[in-house]
């Protein structure tokens, strides 16, 4: 037995003084009677209890004085010669799967409360012999407290934990093995978790303590609403549903739109082991929030909920003027067929695709620059490109194109105009794509002749006219009607969240469930954040297995010593009182 | 507890207030009694007293309240019953003074003083002891109006002595000082760990009429005190450690209670008159009850 506190022990000193005060405080009031040959009788009675009542007060003392050994105990702060004393890092699973009720049943309580109780069980136990850090890990790892042996910090940290509506991804078990190679011998990181998947690739230094399994669970695993092709009403709903029942099970599905109400109900059986997936068509799809659910009493509800958007069909309008118009034509009309996103007009397009040089409309994606132009200088010769790259990778007009495999053929060698863009470059520092803004006009210059080296039959193409198309429109990106949370997303502006925040325009994570209103130049438009993460909803419990580790929990020592002291003196009290008020 | 008198403050007993009070008592003595109380055995005039002596035929003038009626009725005759004079008739006033009725002596002197009073206005000799362990006087036997300053004086000024109040020995002090037979009134709270039954049986089998006059404080009823006491004795300061609860409380007015009846069936077996009383009454109002149950005789 070790004490961390040893100088505590001198209040044992205090005894003695503690013992002559007692017996002052015990002393019997005196009173005089005038017969007191009278009350004999009662002290004949009371003889029988006599030993008792001698025994009484050296009794009380003994009470009082283990009382106050036992805080003088508590207080010097006794710990088992054997216990460990390494920092710890208790890291909480706050994945979407801890929502989920625990129990064959569903009856228990939810993991994370579960979570919370056995971390605070670890805390009460530090006793001042070690410190512990507080983490989650959902999206990312998120420490919520410094290291700390103050129990209080950290139960009041513990109380504040919120699932978060993200999944565990691998940045997270990288930052979380980053911690335990980082701790070596002198911590210990403890991961509390459920003990579902999501977690590949952990350090094996990482402890793992794990929950009481989940009760059975279904999910929309993945979920989209789009237009039927060719139509400007209809709307087709594809869903994904993953479960871990244990038998054949069947469910409702709702699909309705949050002002029109519902759309379609369509029965869904649940399969162990099995997906189920089907397409829904929608004849009248009105655009807006749309919200799919999976009537199904499981472990956990949030994937049995998918917010959706649906936008209202508004292409982008494009006029094709120059000397080979017919490929950007036809580009532009198969984009047209197919999900209406951009469409082919003669006047007044949102933009234009020219070839040489530029026009005088406001946004124009120009291909072959040659020429004087305000948005580049110089052209004199044609320049040899062997390898492109992106110079700014993940740019809506450069990300489906594979620059390296890109021919750039008839390249010139140009200067664009200074504050340009440059997307991307050759080898040698050549621009190829840029973006330029002269005098109000927007232009996206490709530095290529599509004539040459058969571009108009690359695949790259087509991607290219979408892409150019749609930034220079000013939409972004095309934003699926739902995205699974801990995504990134451009929406092509500003965004609302569903708890009512806003975020600026450009990339953002999305990280709640429910609806988000982007504000696009084309006008509103709303897009879903969801799960759809399999390992958050197939709670089969086939994460990483439990260390075994022991670590020490429940009340220290300091505290029943504590206890039976408080006990000790209720005790002494009662005794005192029935000594003192009869 | 009230607080524990020795003695009572000058002019408690000789003040003008309280005098008028046992005048008052008097006055009611001499109306309600024919100018005597059973006590008043002194008479001047020929034939009354308490010892029947002898039949005479009644003449105008005699007390006609002497005519025996019986007689009168079985003879038709008019006779008055003629009785023994005793002249110098006794009044012994035996006073608890020892330390248990600190608190009550106060009431208790109070009522010394107007049975003494009364006795010294009939012209009966009275006698006054203070009682604890043993027998000091207070008043000799004196008669006479003058000596009521003096017995009140000797009452107010009289302090509580002694240990264990010893009855026993107080009477057979009484009975080596006086053979004369006579009205005993003793004015205790009859609290005596040696008891009180030998001392009134020795009184009454003495001849003497006897009348107790107990008097009781509340705290000798019952005891309010609870949790761990010290008992000390207010007579011989013996001590004893005892812890009090509600059980305690009422074995101890029990205890009391059976005590106060035995003392209530030993007066009444033995034809010794008793009174019971609180020191919070009025002593005057407790001499009238005496008087309206016909006076000291039991």
């Amino acid at each position: 037995m070790n004490f961390t506190s040893p100088s505590f022990l001198w209040m044992l000193a205090a005894l003695a003084p503690l013992a002559a005060a007692y017996f002052l405080k015990v002393r019997p009031r005196r009173f005089p009677v005038n017969a007191l040959f009278l009350w004999e009788k009662i002290f004949q009675e009371k003889k029988a209890s006599s030993l008792f009542q001698r025994l009484r007060d050296l009794f009380s003392l003994l009470l009082l004085a283990l009382a106050l050994g036992a805080i003088a105990f508590a207080a010097a702060g006794p710990r088992p010669a054997s216990q460990d004393k390494r920092d710890l890092l208790i890291v909480i699973d706050t994945s979407p799967s801890m929502r989920a009720k625990t129990g064959a049943d569903g009856s228990g309580k939810d993991g994370l409360e579960d979570a919370k109780d056995r971390a605070r069980d670890i805390i009460r136990a530090l006793n001042g012999t070690r410190r512990a850090a507080l983490a989650t890990a959902s999206g990312e790892l998120d420490f919520l407290s410094h290291a700390s042996d103050s129990p209080k910090d950290l139960t009041d940290a513990i109380s504040r934990l919120q699932v978060a509506d993200v999944p565990v991804g691998p940045q997270t078990v990288a930052a979380l093995n980053s911690c335990a190679k980082g701790a070596g011998s002198a911590g210990r990181v403890l991961l509390i978790t459920d003990g579902n998947p999501g977690w590949e690739g952990l350090d094996p230094g990482v402890e793992i303590m794990r929950l009481t399994p989940s009760a059975p669970n279904a999910g929309f695993i993945a979920a989209d609403l789009d237009r039927k092709p060719g139509t400007t009403r209809g709307a087709v709903f594809f869903y994904r549903i993953a479960s871990s029942v244990k038998q054949e099970t069947s469910a409702e599905l709702e699909l309705r739109h949050d002002e029109m109400g519902l759309a379609r109900l369509v029965p869904v059986t649940l399969k162990p082991g099995e997906e189920t997936s089907d397409t829904l068509d929608i004849d009248d799809a009105t655009p807006g929030r749309w919200t799919a659910e999976l009537k199904f009493p499981d472990a956990l509800a949030t994937d049995n909920v998918v917010a959706l958007g649906l936008a209202e069909p508004k292409p982008v309008t494009v006029k094709v003027v120059g000397p080979q118009p017919l490929f950007f034509q036809r580009c532009v009309e198969s984009f047209a067929q197919t999900g209406g996103m951009l469409s082919l007009v003669d006047e007044g397009a949102d933009v234009t695709i020219s070839q040489g040089s530029p026009t005088t409309d406001p946004r124009q994606v120009i291909f072959a620059p040659t020429g004087e132009s305000p948005f580049w200088t110089g052209g004199a010769g044609e320049i040899e490109v062997l390898a492109a790259e992106s110079k700014i990778p993940g740019h809506p007009v450069t990300k489906h194109l594979d620059l390296e495999a890109m021919r750039f053929e008839g390249a010139r060698d140009l200067t664009p105009v200074a504050g340009a863009l440059i997307l991307a470059a050759s080898e040698t520092g050549k621009p190829l794509i840029w973006k330029a803004r002269v005098e109000g006009r927007d232009a996206l210059v490709v530095n290529l002749d599509p004539s040459k080296g058969e571009f108009f039959f690359s695949p790259v193409f087509p991607a290219l006219v979408h892409g150019a198309a749609i930034d220079l429109s000013g939409r972004g990106p095309a934003l699926r009607s739902a995205h699974p949370t801990g995504s990134r997303v451009n929406a092509g502006g500003p965004v609302t969240k569903p708890d009512g925040g806003s975020i600026p325009d450009g990339d953002f994570t999305v990280s709640k469930f429910g609806h988000y209103l982007a504000t696009t130049q084309a006008g509103p438009r709303w897009f879903g954040g969801a799960l759809f993460e399999r390992s958050e909803t197939v709670l089969d419990g086939s994460g990483p297995a439990d260390s075994g580790a022991s670590v020490e929990r429940g009340y220290p020592i300091s505290f029943w010593l504590l206890l039976l002291a408080i006990a000790m003196l209720v005790i002494e009290f009662l005794l005192y009182h029935r000594r003192k008020a009869g | 507890m009230p607080e524990p008198l020795e003695s009572l403050p000058p002019g408690e007993l000789t003040g003008a207030a309280f005098i008028r009070r046992l005048e008052t008592l008097f006055l009611l003595v001499r109306r309600v009694l024919g100018g005597s109380m059973q006590a008043d055995r002194k008479s001047t005039r020929k034939g009354t007293g308490i010892t029947f002596a002898d039949y005479a035929e009644y003449r105008h003038g005699d007390d006609y309240r002497a005519i025996d009626w019986r007689v009168y009725a079985r003879f038709d005759e008019l006779v008055i019953k003629l009785f023994e004079l005793e002249e110098d008739a006794t009044v012994y006033l035996l006073l608890d003074m020892s330390r248990s009725m600190q608190t009550k002596t106060a009431m208790a002197r109070k009522l010394a003083a107007a049975l003494g009073y009364i006795g010294l206005n009939c012209q009966d000799r009275v006698a006054c002891y203070g009682m604890a362990d043993e027998l000091r006087p207070l008043l000799e036997a004196s008669r006479g109006r003058g000596k009521v300053l003096p017995f009140l004086r000797s009452l107010e000024s009289a302090t509580c002595f002694g240990k264990d109040t010893d009855f026993n020995t107080c009477v057979k002090t009484l009975q080596a000082r006086h053979r004369k037979k006579g009205l005993v009134v003793v004015v205790s709270d009859f609290l005596f760990p040696g008891g009180f039954e030998e001392g009134l049986k020795r009184l009454s089998g003495l001849g003497h009429d006897v009348h107790a006059i107990q008097v009781l404080s509340e705290e000798d009823l019952k005891c309010d005190r609870k949790g761990d006491l010290e008992l000390e004795c207010v007579e011989s300061g013996k001590r004893r450690k005892v812890t009090v609860t509600a059980r305690e409380l009422d074995a101890y007015a029990a205890a009391v209670a059976e005590w106060n009846e035995k003392l209530r069936v030993e007066c009444a077996r033995r034809g010794i008159g008793f009174t019971r009383t609180l020191d919070s009454e009025a002593f005057d109002e407790v001499i009238r009850a005496i008087l309206q149950r016909g006076g000291l005789a039991a």
